[in-house]
């Protein structure tokens, strides 16, 4: 069983002069139930509007509950198909899900093209096969896509959208904005 | 004063360029603008050659003059040769409106950014940010002073402005310090500047740490309460502006 606040995600940023315009990451958890997130939308807008997409994105996330990885993965997804409208025209949300209970831990995604998970204290290996029903196109999805357990043991998730390569693990912190 | 007033009856601009220069060589006082007015309509090669060619007689009264021309002299030579040409023939009196002159004409030329060292020393970047203030090179300027290190233009350029870019730009090359004074110069400005979404967009997707160490700078209740609306998902944040604001008359 994960502990407390073991579960993570990060999304690296896109070089660029606003590598983390539309970011957010995130977490909830209650008691054995845990579910963290990171992602972005509208990351190819001008700041001013991506911060707005990212706030949307925060509102609808910061009301996920659940009583177990299944439903709190469910719920979150819930919770993301009622973002304005605004924000899913644009079709350009990425997100990763990872929710852990007693019995396990799951993946869920959007827009992702390839998730690691730490196996070992720096290793970072692939948590799914290509052709994974995780990596699915960029956009709200019309249903919740199904959750996928990872293929190795490990608490910290990175998921990469199509643009952006694994950064190396001297830099992945900065390079998916940990700062801290 | 024939030529200079502008009549360039029987002269081959071409094969004479040398009577056109020893008049401009010899006008003491009196204006160029009539005689480069003349030249520019005539013969842009020839007022290119007058003004920048390598027997110009240089000086601030010539190079002044021909910024009214800059177009007609860049169609003659390329900007990136015309410019640093015409801020060694004006000298100092000239350069800064030579720099103003070339930011507004070519606001995200990279350029610039070396100009901007020879004519404004270490204010560099504050001619060329304040005339591009409003162009869409204006963010990549930023970047490209603060990685030439133009830590002071960009502060100067944040409160003539009250862009948060320049910020943005300090943050993204580690300059924190310098991010905190041209934050604080923007929001003294412009209270709603829009500062979170651009220092967010370079910090990370959790920028509630940053905003923390920002708000101390805060000095108008106005931009307090304008950076308040961004934080109802940054807690920290959200209660130390609350105290703040609370604070501010």
């Amino acid at each position: 069983m994960p502990e407390p606040g073991a579960v993570a995600c990060v999304m690296p940023g896109t070089p660029g002069r606003w590598p983390f315009a539309g970011h957010v990451r995130g977490r909830w958890e209650a008691g054995p139930v845990q579910i963290a997130w990171a992602g972005r939308l509208a990351h190819s807008a001008l700041p001013d509007e991506a911060w707005e997409a990212a706030q949307a994105l925060r509102d609808v996330l910061a009301t996920v509950t659940g009583d177990g990885r299944f439903d709190v993965i469910a719920r979150a997804w819930a919770a993301v198909g009622t973002l304005p409208e605004r924000w899913k025209t644009r079709e350009d949300l990425c997100l990763l899900f990872a929710a852990a209970d007693p019995a396990g831990i799951l993946l869920s995604a959007a827009g992702v093209a390839n998730v690691y998970v730490e196996a070992t204290p720096g290793g970072w290996v692939a948590a799914a096969l290509s052709g994974s029903p995780l990596y699915t196109e960029p956009g709200v999805p019309e249903r919740a896509p199904v959750p996928q357990p990872s293929l190795r043991p490990g608490t910290r998730f990175i998921g990469l959208p199509r643009d952006v390569a694994l950064p190396k693990p001297k830099d992945l912190a900065l390079a998916c904005g940990v700062r801290s | 004063m024939t030529l200079l007033s502008g009549d360039l009856t029987g002269v081959d601009l071409r094969a004479q360029t040398d009577v056109l220069i020893d008049a401009v060589r010899c006008a003491g006082d009196h204006p160029l603008g009539p005689l480069l007015d003349a030249l520019a309509e005539a013969d842009p090669l020839a007022l290119a050659e007058v003004v920048c060619g390598t027997r110009s007689p240089g000086g601030a009264a010539l190079v002044l003059a021909a910024l009214t021309h800059a177009e007609r002299i860049e169609g003659a030579l390329s900007p990136r040769g015309a410019w640093p040409r015409l801020l060694e023939l004006g000298g100092p009196e000239a350069a800064l409106p030579v720099l103003t002159t070339a930011a507004r004409r070519h606001p995200g030329a990279s350029w610039l950014v070396a100009l901007s060292r020879k004519v404004e020393g270490n204010k560099a970047g504050l001619a060329h940010l304040t005339a591009c203030a409003n162009h869409p090179a204006f963010a990549q300027a930023c970047r490209n002073h603060a990685e030439a290190g133009h830590v002071e233009g960009l502060v100067l350029a944040s409160g003539a402005t009250g862009r948060s870019e320049p910020a943005a730009a300090l943050l993204g090359v580690g300059k924190f310090d310098a991010m905190l004074r041209a934050a604080g110069a923007a929001l003294d400005t412009a209270p709603e500047s829009p500062l979170v979404a651009q220092l967010a967009a370079v910090w990370g997707p959790e920028p509630d740490d940053l905003f923390v160490r920002i708000l101390p700078i805060l000095r108008r209740k106005q931009a307090a309460e304008a950076l308040r609306s961004h934080c109802r998902h940054l807690p920290k944040s959200a209660r130390l502006l609350d105290l703040i604001i609370r604070g501010m008359v």
